[in-house]
C-alpha cells in the first residue's frame, strides 16, 4: 500500500466527518464577547505569558544532544557487543554529570 | 485498477473500524476508571452506556463552531485534523491485523517521528489559541516532550536490537517465531515504555498540559464544537495506538492462535494494556511539571540506558 494513498484516504474520512458535522451544527448571530479569549470571567491583565526561556533552552539543548545519541543507538542495531555498550556507558555517564553536576540550576 | 479500488475500500473499512474501536476503548477506560472510584460511569446510552462516547462525539459535532478572533486562524483550524490524522497513520504501521498495512523497513523510526509530531501539534494548538491558559498548556506539553521522548525512543529500540530489525511487523514476528515476549526479556523496557506512554497521552500522573484544576483545560481551552470533537477522537485514537504498540512490541506479538484471527488477539492484548493504564490513572495524583522533568531525566533515562547495556551483553 502506498503511503500517500493512505494519507489521502484518512484525510478524506476526517474532513468528511468534520464537514458533515459542520453542515448540521448550530449557527448563531455574531456576538463580540463570544470571540474573546477565555478568562474565567475575570479581567486578566493584557500582558502575555512570560516563559522562563533560559531554562527551556537548557532542556532543549540536553534534548537535542541525547536525541542524537538515541538515533545513533537506533541505527546501530545490527552491531552488537562491546562498542555500543561502551557508547551507552559514556552517554549514561554524561547524563549523570549533567543532571547531578548542578549546572541546570 | 480493480486491485487499487479494492485496497482503497478495505482501507476505508479499516479506518472506520479503528475509529469505532477508539470509541469502544474510551468506554472501557471511562467505565473502569469510574468503577475504581466507586461510581457507575456511563450508564444510559446503549447497554451499560456503551454508546456514550459516540453520543458525546455527535453532540459535540453539532455544537456551534467558534474560532477566537485573536487566534492564528489557519494553524488553529488545521491542528485538530492533524491531531486525528497522526494516530491513524501510526495505526496503519502497527501490525493490528498480524501485518502492518504500510509496513516497511525502518518504520519504527517513522513511528517515533509521528509521536513527536503529535506533541508538537499540541504545542502549536496551545500557541495559536492566543489565550493565556492555552499557551501555558502548550509550553508545558513541549517541556514534557523534552523529557519523555528520549526514554520512549530507547524503549522502542530495545526490542529492535534483539530482533535485529527496525520494522514493527518483523519484531512482532520474531517474538512469535521464538515463542517469547519482550516483557520477559526486557522488563525495565516495558516499565519505561508504559510510563513514557502515559506522559505522551497526557494521562493523569503526567497530565500537566491540561491540568483541569490549574489551567482550565490547558491547550484545549479555546476549542469547541466540531474541532473539539476531533480532538477528543484523536485522544481516543492515541489510546488505541499506545495499547496496540505495547502489545505488538512487548506482549509477544500479534498472530493467529489456533482459529482465533489476529485482530481479536490484538484487541485482547491491548485491552490488558488499556486496563493497566486506567488503573495507574486512577491510583496516582498529578505530578508538578518540574517533578515530571527531573524524574524522567534522573530515573527513566539512566534505567533505559542500563537496559540497553544489558541487552548488548546478554541479548
Amino acid at each position: 500500500m502506498n503511503i500517500v494513498i493512505a494519507i489521502v484516504v484518512a484525510l478524506v474520512i476526517i474532513l468528511s466527518i468534520f464537514f458533515i458535522g459542520k453542515k448540521f451544527s448550530q449557527k448563531q448571530k455574531y456576538d463580540k464577547e463570544k470571540f474573546l479569549p477565555y478568562a474565567c470571567g475575570e479581567d486578566l491583565p493584557v500582558e502575555e505569558v512570560r516563559i522562563n526561556l533560559e531554562k527551556f533552552l537548557i532542556f532543549a539543548l540536553y534534548f537535542l544532544i541525547f536525541d542524537v545519541i538515541t538515533y545513533i543507538i537506533a541505527v546501530s542495531f545490527f552491531e552488537r557487543g562491546i562498542l555500543p555498550a561502551i557508547y551507552s556507558i559514556i552517554a549514561l555517564a554524561s547524563v549523570l554529570v549533567l543532571i547531578f553536576g548542578g549546572w541546570h540550576k | 485498477m480493480f486491485e487499487i479500488i479494492f485496497e482503497i475500500i478495505s482501507l476505508i473499512g479499516f479506518i472506520v473500524f479503528i475509529i469505532l474501536l477508539a470509541f469502544f476503548y474510551e468506554w472501557i477506560d471511562r467505565k473502569f476508571y469510574a468503577r475504581i472510584q466507586n461510581r457507575y460511569g456511563p450508564l444510559y446510552t446503549g447497554p451499560s452506556g456503551i454508546l456514550q462516547p459516540i453520543a458525546d462525539f455527535i453532540k459535540l459535532l453539532l455544537k456551534e463552531d467558534i474560532v477566537p478572533e485573536a487566534s492564528e486562524k489557519r494553524i488553529f483550524s488545521l491542528i485538530p485534523i492533524v491531531y486525528v490524522l497522526l494516530p491513524i497513520l501510526a495505526l496503519l504501521i502497527i501490525p493490528v491485523n498480524g501485518k502492518g498495512i504500510i509496513s516497511f523497513e525502518g518504520d519504527l523510526i517513522f513511528l517515533m517521528f509521528l509521536s513527536a509530531m503529535i506533541t508538537l501539534s499540541v504545542f502549536l494548538a496551545g500557541w495559536s489559541s492566543a489565550c493565556n491558559f492555552s499557551r501555558i498548556g502548550g509550553i508545558r506539553a513541549a517541556l514534557q516532550m523534552l523529557s519523555y521522548e528520549i526514554p520512549f525512543g530507547l524503549s522502542l529500540i530495545g526490542p529492535a536490537i534483539v530482533a535485529n530489525s527496525l520494522c514493527i511487523t518483523k519484531i512482532s514476528e520474531w517474538q512469535i517465531a521464538n515463542s517469547t515476549a519482550f516483557i520477559l526479556l526486557q522488563p525495565i523496557g516495558f516499565a519505561v515504555i508504559m510510563i513514557s506512554l502515559l506522559a505522551e497521552l497526557e494521562l493523569i500522573p503526567f497530565d500537566v498540559p491540561e491540568a483541569e484544576t490549574e489551567i482550565v483545560a490547558g491547550w484545549t481551552t479555546e476549542y469547541g464544537g466540531g474541532r473539539y470533537a476531533l480532538i477528543r477522537l484523536g485522544k481516543d485514537l492515541e489510546l488505541v495506538m499506545a495499547s496496540m504498540l505495547v502489545s505488538s512490541l512487548y506482549l509477544g506479538g500479534i498472530s493467529q492462535v489456533f482459529f482465533i484471527p489476529p485482530i481479536v488477539i490484538a484487541i485482547i492484548k491491548s485491552i490488558v494494556i488499556l486496563l493497566l493504564m486506567s488503573l495507574i490513572r486512577a491510583l496516582f495524583a498529578r505530578y508538578r511539571i518540574d517533578q515530571v522533568i527531573s524524574g524522567m531525566w534522573k530515573y527513566l533515562f539512566p534505567l533505559m540506558i542500563l537496559q540497553i547495556i544489558i541487552i548488548q551483553f546478554i541479548g
